[in-house]
């Protein structure tokens, strides 16, 4: 670590992440960022980089908060109520600002699409995770007699991979409490 | 009148293209002045400001785009097959458009802090939900009750808002069965989809 820095790497992620998670990649130059993070433009532009920032601090975001709701698919007990268990949080997250704007990983799909590699290789593990997670907790279900026909599961399945950009999409037009509903009506046709 | 109009709706096109490409925040009134060739006093003085642009970008996309991909769906003959297209007809975009919904990309960029561009996601739902009902009313046998078609529709408005972000990223042939299986879900209820 550079001597002229007084903050730690982590440090700068965090903050980038929090710049980047409001505003977007692309509307934030790098020397806003260099601002942002108070540091010289020189630093960003010759030691860390606006992209590398950026991965990390997606990086960053998958393993505060996806980790942890991958590891309750994974490893609870119970069967569909784990899908509430899991999203509530976020519902709450996107109306209390908790989250700046959304889901990070949703800014990401809909601003930077398939443009940038090292966003796709994030892409390329993020995504069959989440699915690896849904699968546990509906295998889970279907032992325990809430899905009766393990032939749906792969269906479910699809349905659930698009629930984070629905729930983000629709936040912007309804309340909270009508997004619960909306939520666990989804739910409500796993059976 | 009938020039002006015409070369309104040309800078609007150009304009749905550049803020859909780059998103709106990173798209400078400079970059709109080169894109559409039209200068920045002209631009102030048709649309007030940039997001008073963003709103006519919107109306336009609603107008010329998203609704018109509703409109096979009052002849549809069968109720999965009719959705699966629609659903998928925003995933062949024209030249100079993305995959998705412009409409839903400006709201997730920009409803938090713009209420106008919600209302236009909320403006689009509205439709949808009118065009769904009266689709879902061709195929009822007439036992399902009200509160089941409600909760349908609103569970289609959320595909729609879904397959606008997951799709993005996905092949065609993915997005296919991204919707295929979703709606096998949602419509297993519905008597009718037989």
């Amino acid at each position: 670590m550079p001597k002229t820095l007084n903050t730690s790497y982590d440090n700068l992620v965090e903050k980038a992440q929090s710049i980047f998670w409001q505003n977007g990649y692309k509307s934030v130059s790098p020397n806003e960022l260099a601002k942002g993070l108070g540091v010289s433009p020189s630093t960003i532009y010759n030691k860390f980089g606006k992209e590398r920032l950026f991965i990390d601090g997606l990086q960053a975001y998958v393993s505060s908060f996806t980790d942890p709701a991958l590891d309750i698919f994974l490893n609870s007990t119970e069967g569909l109520a784990t899908f509430k268990k899991a999203f509530y949080p976020v519902i709450d997250a996107l109306y209390d600002g908790f989250f700046p704007r959304n889901c990070l990983m949703v800014n990401t799909v809909v601003e930077l699409r398939n443009e940038v590699d090292e966003v796709n290789d994030v892409y390329t593990s993020y995504f069959p995770n989440l699915r690896k997670g849904y699968v546990a907790v509906l295998e889970r279900a279907y032992k325990q007699g809430e899905i009766k026909s393990r032939a749906n599961i792969p269906d479910y399945v699809e349905l659930m991979m698009g629930t984070i950009f629905a729930i983000s999409a629709m936040s912007k037009v309804k309340t909270r409490e009508d997004l619960k509903k909306y939520f666990d009506a989804q739910i409500s046709f796993f059976k | 009148m009938r020039a002006k109009e015409f070369s309104r709706n040309r800078t609007l096109e150009k304009c749905i293209s550049l803020f859909w490409e780059n998103g709106f925040g990173a798209t400078a009134v400079n970059d709109i002045v080169k894109r559409t060739g039209v200068n920045r006093f002209s631009l102030y003085e048709e649309f007030g400001n940039k997001e008073g642009l963003l709103l006519a970008t919107l109306d336009l996309y609603i107008e010329r785009y998203a609704l018109p991909r509703l409109r096979p769906l009052t002849n549809v003959e069968h109720l999965q097959a009719g959705l699966l297209a629609f659903y998928t007809s925003f995933f062949e975009p024209p030249v100079g458009h993305q995959k998705g919904c412009f409409i839903v990309a400006m709201a997730l960029e920009l409803g938090n802090v713009q209420p106008e561009v919600s209302a236009k996601l909320d403006e689009y739902l509205r439709c949808l939900k009118a065009e769904f009902l009266s689709l879902l009313k061709r195929f009822t046998i007439g036992s399902e009750t009200e509160d089941e078609c409600d909760v349908l529709i609103e569970q289609l408005q959320g595909l729609y808002c879904s397959g606008a972000g997951i799709g993005i990223i996905l092949t065609s042939s993915e997005v296919e069965h991204y919707f295929t299986g979703a709606l096998r879900v949602l419509l297993s209820n519905w008597k009718q989809n037989a």
